[in-house]
């Protein structure tokens, strides 16, 4: 079978039902717009939430009357983590440190601090805890707790653990939408080209009246199919590039987080050419399913 | 070169064919004839595989295609030339396009389709309309476009189903000698038709069908003795 002929039946098809063609493009193109759109806000919710992971630190509060014994386990303890520590070693925060720090961070109340009888604060071995895990945490900040010397813990789970359910549960809800927007697809540009190939029914019987086989009947709709979709996928590639450009540095200045993530925080180019072959592969299916039908003749 | 052994086709439980039992030899013109609904066209459809038998063995070429596989029916439908009463042409092709289809499916070159193309609508008469779409031509012309994309490869067995049905006296005898034509060149021709008109005039091979079953054979006599090489439709210029 010739492959120039193949595709010269494929784009006669696409001629001889343009509105079929256009539909069937338009419906890739929309739906891969909105699973790529989807999947870049779940991106970026991700990164946002494991660079807040990242600044996260785990503080060890210690008794007054903690001995340096104590306080030196306490220390050893939160180096033994396992995490990259040779980065981020624990740091001793003095209470005085600390209460000098509260009151500049007050800016002009700052002074009230000092008519205080004596320092609240108390002094911290300080830790970052780069790990989202609020189950680890939790449990490291329990063992903690239990060590003498050791007067509060604070782990930062109540923060983040909400925070990482809310995004799981997000994870799990987009994966749910991307699974049926991408059946959907499937579903109306697979009738799409239903309806084209049984506008073209004559054709395939006489096609298989003098000897075709179903592959040399079915490659020109599967080609069909594939230009389809890989037009649905650049388009849908294309918008979804403007949008993103045009979006991004807007949102970036009203939400300070999303700053944090720099300029580029997507694998924008990959991200786009993923869309432009998954709409490929989404047109191969669509007509694949659609022309089985129409063979048995 | 058509064989069919105790052959039976039923639909739904209705019988189609009832124990038919026949043999066309190599380079026979056989009439198939009945009323509507004798069988006819079931017993074509039979021997090109658009149909299987219920019961009974059928040879084609000497290979038993009762039992045959469904991927290789293509390969042997690429011998078998079949026109219908309604030409069935693509009517958004040219008149070349529809021959040439049967060359693209056995994948044959551009210059080789160009080539064989031209000689079997130069042999039907029709070359000088090759870029015409087949609307604009009359009912005898389509069912000669019809005629040679069943003939452009050369097919051994040329079945036709009414393929005077849809046309007037002097256009039906234009088809008819071209198959008898067809038929002298050395492919075994079979037409279905219920016009008794044509069984008279050609004085071949009849079998009358009716209600699936064969009824009466007669012009037996007619039978062939001497079968001519086939050509292809370029050797026969």
């Amino acid at each position: 079978m010739s492959l120039p002929y193949v595709f010269r039946r494929a784009l006669k098809g696409m001629r001889e039902s343009p509105f079929g063609a256009a539909v069937a493009t338009a419906t890739i193109a929309l739906a891969l717009f909105a699973v790529g759109s989807l999947g870049a806000a779940g991106a970026v919710a991700a990164r946002a939430l494991s660079s807040w992971g990242r600044d996260l630190e785990l503080t060890v509060y210690l008794d007054d009357a903690a001995t340096p014994a104590e306080r030196a386990e306490v220390s050893r303890r939160l180096a033994a983590l396992g995490e990259p520590s040779s980065e981020a070693p624990p740091r001793l925060l003095d209470k005085r440190q600390a209460l000098a720090a509260l009151r500049q961070s007050l800016g002009d109340v700052g002074p009230v601090l000092d008519d205080l009888p004596e320092n609240p604060l108390r002094d911290a071995v300080v830790r970052p805890v780069p790990s989202l895990d609020p189950a680890r945490l939790a449990a490291l900040a329990g063992e903690l707790r239990a060590l003498p010397g050791v007067a509060d813990v604070d782990d930062g789970s109540q923060w983040i653990g909400p925070a990482v359910r809310l995004l799981a549960w997000l994870r799990r809800a987009g994966l749910a939408l991307f699974g049926v927007v991408v059946a959907t697809t499937v579903i109306l540009v697979s009738n799409t080209f239903r309806l084209a190939v049984y506008a073209r029914r004559d054709e395939i019987g006489i096609l298989k009246l003098v000897g075709a086989t179903d592959s040399f009947v079915r490659l020109p709709f599967l080609v069909e199919g594939l230009i389809e979709g890989s037009l649905g996928g650049s388009f849908a590639s294309l918008a979804l590039g403007g949008a993103w450009l045009w979006a991004w540095p807007r949102a970036a200045v009203a939400v300070p987080l999303l700053a944090s993530l720099g300029a580029s925080p997507l694998p924008l180019g990959r991200l786009l050419a993923g869309i432009a072959t998954f709409g490929a592969l989404l047109g191969l299916a669509a007509s694949g399913l659609s022309v089985g039908r129409f063979l048995k003749v | 070169m058509i064989q069919l052994f105790h052959v039976h086709k039923q639909y739904r439980g209705q019988p189609a064919l009832v124990d038919v039992n026949l043999d066309v030899d190599k380079g026979e013109f056989v009439f198939l004839t009945g009323a509507s609904g004798a069988g006819k066209t079931t017993l074509l459809k039979l021997i090109f595989c658009a149909e299987r038998p219920s019961r009974g063995q059928i040879l084609v070429s000497g290979r038993n295609i009762a039992r045959i596989r469904e991927s290789a029916i293509p390969y042997l439908r690429r011998n078998i030339g079949v026109v219908f009463q309604d030409f069935k042409l693509l009517p958004s092709a040219t008149v070349f396009d529809n021959v040439a289809l049967t060359l693209h499916v056995l994948g044959r070159s551009s210059s080789e389709i160009r080539r064989r193309v031209m000689a079997v609508l130069e042999a039907v008469g029709l070359e000088h309309k090759a870029a015409n779409p087949p609307q604009r031509l009359s009912g005898g012309e389509q069912q000669r476009v019809a005629i040679a994309r069943a003939l452009v490869n050369d097919p051994a067995i040329l079945l036709a189903d009414e393929p005077t049905g849809n046309l007037d006296p002097a256009l039906t005898l234009d088809i008819m000698n071209l198959l008898a034509d067809v038929n002298v060149r050395g492919t075994t021709v079979l037409v279905a038709t219920h016009d008794h008109s044509l069984l008279e005039r050609y004085q071949k091979r009849t079998l009358t069908l009716d209600r699936g079953r064969i009824l009466e054979e007669s012009g037996s006599a007619s039978r062939r003795a001497a079968i001519p090489d086939r050509g292809s439709w370029e050797e026969r210029r």
